[in-house]
């Protein structure tokens, strides 16, 4: 999670960013491979005033997409 | 940028009028740090003017470690606006440094800053010229360093990712090792700038200097700073555009574990500051038991709130908590 957040780019201000990342490493860890509507539901807790939301949903998407590929190799 | 805009930063940069160059007014300093690298000072005519003769001094540093590491402190506030990545770039462009090796740190908040705040997008157009200048000024100052220790004309060298490179001779060194001498360069009048087409770092994504430690947890933000005693406030208003708070049950309040204080608030006249904030005085947040309001219309939420369901937000202590830290009380500083 922490590299797909680095890769796209995702804090702004960073506050809130902790939140958000522990809220989609625990999303992942139950559904690996979330749908953009799994996605809003779970990230719907935690609110970014600068508005990140966008790249927070694709690097969801980039982790669980890193994570599969490290479990095929 | 257009003209208006292109005064203003001269002027800051004490570049109007009868020719007067960067260096006129101590523009640039150098001297040496504690850690064994070197720092450049860069100082601001019109701000140190503004925050007065009891509080000049530089307002941007450039450190240059022994190991070519490049660190910036910059004034400016970082809200999110990424303005610790966009300054580092207007620097790192005319520097020609390598953008790997660049760190940035803010400045802690002081007078001779003047206005570290943020707002109305200000920022890098009103440092777009004057970034690059100190930018080009210490690379020109690196060159003419390289210049003189390999005895050629400063035409023939470049700037190279953290290099100067004499192409010729195939001789290149790097900025840590060029800098003390740099340092008793001439500051050089109107560094040139480069074109708009040779651009390499400005008008590029980067990713931005915070972001690896605000994925790890290691950014700070003013919610971490602990001080001796330090008690932790929150102001509560109604939840209700216009609305008035009415009253509030301070002994209520204060039996709430942790609280300390409950302090009212007077009336704050609506200025240019307050103008979007409305502070109408008092502290209410909630329709909780402990407070009504007046001036609103008789909104929804009162009456859900004020039945509330025992998992319902209104049941949370909502008055101006101020909570006591872990460590013994003494005053916050006044800064």
């Amino acid at each position: 999670v922490q590299v797909a957040w680095t890769r796209l780019n995702v804090p702004q201000c960073g506050y809130c960013q902790a939140g958000q990342i522990m809220t989609a490493a625990a999303l992942l860890a139950s559904v690996p491979t979330p749908t953009d509507a799994d996605i809003d539901a779970a990230m719907a807790g935690n609110l970014c005033r600068c508005g990140t939301y966008v790249r927070i949903r694709a690097a969801v998407h980039e982790a669980a997409k890193l994570a599969s590929t490290k479990v095929a190799r | 940028m257009n003209p208006r805009m292109r005064a203003i930063v001269r002027a800051e940069l004490g570049l109007d009028g009868d020719g007067a160059g960067l260096d006129r007014r101590g523009f640039l300093q150098v001297t040496a740090t504690a850690a064994g690298g070197l720092l450049l000072a860069a100082r601001f005519p019109s701000i140190a003017d503004a925050a007065g003769a009891a509080a000049p001094g530089p307002q941007l540093y450039i450190a240059i470690a022994p190991d070519n590491r490049v660190t910036l402190t910059i004034p400016h506030s970082e809200i999110g606006q990424g303005v610790r990545t966009s300054l580092a770039m207007l620097i790192a462009e005319e520097l020609d440094a390598d953008w790997s090796q660049i760190r940035v740190d803010n400045a802690p908040f002081d007078r001779r800053f003047d206005d570290q705040g943020a707002g109305g997008s200000s920022s890098v157009w009103s440092r777009f010229d004057s970034l690059r200048q100190v930018g080009a000024a210490m690379r020109t100052m690196l060159i003419g360093a390289a210049a003189a220790r390999w005895r050629v004309p400063a035409a023939q060298l470049r700037a190279d990712n953290g290099f100067v490179v004499h192409a010729a001779s195939r001789r290149r060194a790097s900025f840590a090792e060029l800098f003390a001498d740099a340092a008793r360069q001439p500051v050089p009048d109107n560094p040139p700038l480069r074109p708009r087409a040779q651009w390499k770092i400005i008008g590029k994504d980067h990713i931005g200097k915070d972001v690896d430690d605000i994925v790890h947890g290691r950014a700070r933000f003013g919610l971490d700073q602990r001080l001796p005693g330090m008690l932790f406030a929150s102001i509560e208003r109604p939840r209700e555009f216009g609305a008035t708070p009415a009253s509030f049950d301070r002994a209520a309040a204060l039996a709430v574990p942790g609280v300390k204080h409950v302090i009212e608030l007077a009336a704050v006249a609506p200025s240019v500051d307050m103008a979007h904030a409305r502070i109408t005085g008092g502290m209410p947040r909630t329709a909780s038991r402990w407070y009504r309001c007046s001036g609103a219309p008789a909104p929804r939420w009162y009456t859900r709130l004020a039945t509330p369901t025992p998992s319902s937000p209104a049941q949370r202590p909502c008055i101006a908590p101020t909570t006591a830290s872990r460590s013994s009380p003494t005053p916050l500083s006044s800064r």
